[in-house]
């Protein structure tokens, strides 16, 4: 059993890790500047993955209890979010081209030559999942997510993500909903560690929220619970820029590093969920740059 | 204990499915490759021309994805002039693609455009217009990647003069744009 379900874990983190290493195949070609706006979005999806599903409740007990949940999210990519205008160059007229999620990339005719922008994965909604574990006392509880770092094929990817969350309603017992606030951090790493230079691709995502949630038992069964969340993300990225347009050629084979901030800010959450003995089923919507639905399945005892 | 194991394996299989689904819905990436030539032809003939040969395989993101490719296709293309001889004069300038190792291989296509002033295409491209017959011939060739993988370019002035005594050159600049249908 427990092999099983090591290996699914496997499966769910490698199918994430190797849709982002697929990054590289697009941002190969760009300056900096176009890589940012073409990965922005990657960012904004990242900031949204990591940082959602980290609560059902806000009733954090006295006493000691642990929490195991399987979560499975889906986020959707607004039209937005799939396009970008490259940076102006003198003697081309650009049209929006393909972001990591957009579909079609451009290719615009100019005194220096073709600039060719790559296509997008041409996505509009993205399933992804995650896993954490919870331990609370004294109305404190503690939630890891762990991928130690592991390298599979030529890929070293992991993560990690803690958060704290801290009932405020213990110290205030005539509100009539439980509160909590919790603050999260996020780090999600891939590098290519492959022999070939031209293919080497490097992110580290960095995410961040602060929230505060309420939640409203019925009957020891039923939950309804909601929240507002400040949620930022970072995506430092380092690349092999191959220069497929012959443009640039003092940059050409040379590795570029930036920088992106996504466009997580604000996020409202409002959702159920029914308690089944020790197991907890809950659902979710966020409101957020990236509008997910998330669900999960947990084991709390 | 073994009702609890059932649902979490559930719980699991669910998740892992939506992933497993998640792979799915990354669609085939279209990755436009510039194909860019530069030929520099010479000479003291009433015509002068010159070829070039490549193949596909010389490009990175065509050498990675080769294994990945669904399907290979003719998107646009342009002509440039870099340089040229001194008052450089002609009627025509030729710009024809072979299959194959050289000009003895067979015509993909052919273009003809006109030469008014050398300078003319000087960081003004001229973009080439294939018939629908020239790209389905292109796209036949394209297709058939892992048998056709080299081409042969060839530039050639028709008529030339200039101001100085021969030998003229014109040096030019051929780009071919093809896109890579790529499996994710």
């Amino acid at each position: 059993m427990k092999r099983t379900i090591f290996t699914l874990l496997i499966s769910i983190f490698l199918y994430i890790s190797s849709s982002f290493g697929q990054l590289g195949v697009g941002i190969f070609g760009l300056t900096k500047e176009d890589a940012q706006s073409y990965s922005k979005p990657l960012a904004t999806f990242l900031g949204t993955y990591f940082n959602s599903s980290t609560y059902y409740s806000a009733e954090i007990p006295d006493m000691f209890r642990f929490k195991f949940s399987i979560i499975g999210m889906y986020s959707m990519v607004s039209d937005d979010q799939k396009t970008f205008t490259p940076s102006p160059i003198d003697g081309y007229e650009f049209e929006p081209t393909a972001t990591f999620f957009g579909e079609k990339g451009g290719a615009f005719l100019g005194p220096d030559g073709y600039r060719v922008y790559p296509a997008g994965f041409n996505v509009g909604s993205i399933p992804s999942g995650i896993y954490q574990v919870a331990g609370s006392f004294y109305g404190t509880e503690l939630m890891v997510r762990l991928f130690p770092s592991s390298t599979f094929s030529e890929v070293k990817t992991g993560f990690w993500g803690i958060g704290i969350s801290h009932s405020i309603s213990r110290w205030i017992p005539t509100l009539p909903l439980d509160f909590a606030i919790q603050i999260l951090y996020n780090k999600f790493d891939l590098e290519y560690v492959g022999n070939e230079a031209n293919k080497y691709i490097n992110f580290g995502s960095k995410n961040f929220a602060i929230n505060v949630h309420a939640s409203k038992t019925l009957g020891g069964l039923f939950i309804v619970y909601g929240g507002m969340q400040y949620e930022s993300s970072t995506l430092d990225l380092e690349y092999f820029f191959r220069d497929p347009n012959e443009l640039y050629p003092d940059i050409k084979d040379t590795r570029q590093k930036i920088s992106v901030d996504g466009d997580n800010a604000f996020r409202f959450t409002a959702g159920g969920a029914v308690k089944l003995s020790v197991i907890v089923i809950n659902l979710d919507m966020n409101v957020t740059s990236m509008f997910t639905v998330a669900g999960g399945v947990s084991l709390q005892f | 204990m073994k009702k609890l194991y059932t649902l979490l394996l559930f719980a699991f299989i669910v998740i892992a499915a939506i992933t497993e689904q998640g792979c799915d819905i990354l669609n085939n990436l279209f990755l436009d490759q510039p194909l860019k030539q530069t030929i520099k032809t010479e000479g003291s003939d009433n015509n002068i021309k010159e070829i070039k040969t490549f193949s596909l395989s010389d490009y990175d993101a065509f050498d990675d994805n080769v294994e990945s490719i669904e399907s290979l296709t003719y998107v646009s293309a342009a002509y440039f002039t870099e340089d040229y001889s001194s008052g450089l004069t002609g009627t025509n300038i030729v710009v024809t693609l072979y299959a194959g190792f050289d000009d003895s291989g067979p015509l993909v296509w052919s273009v003809t455009i006109p030469f008014g002033q050398a300078s003319d295409y000087v960081k003004k491209p001229y973009k080439i217009k294939l018939t629908p017959d020239e790209i389905a011939e292109f796209n036949r060739y394209l297709a058939d990647y892992e048998n056709n993988d080299t081409y042969t370019a060839e530039l050639k002035v028709e008529n030339v003069n200039g101001n100085d005594p021969p030998p003229y050159y014109l040096i030019g600049r051929v780009e071919i744009i093809v896109q890579m249908e790529i499996k994710p």
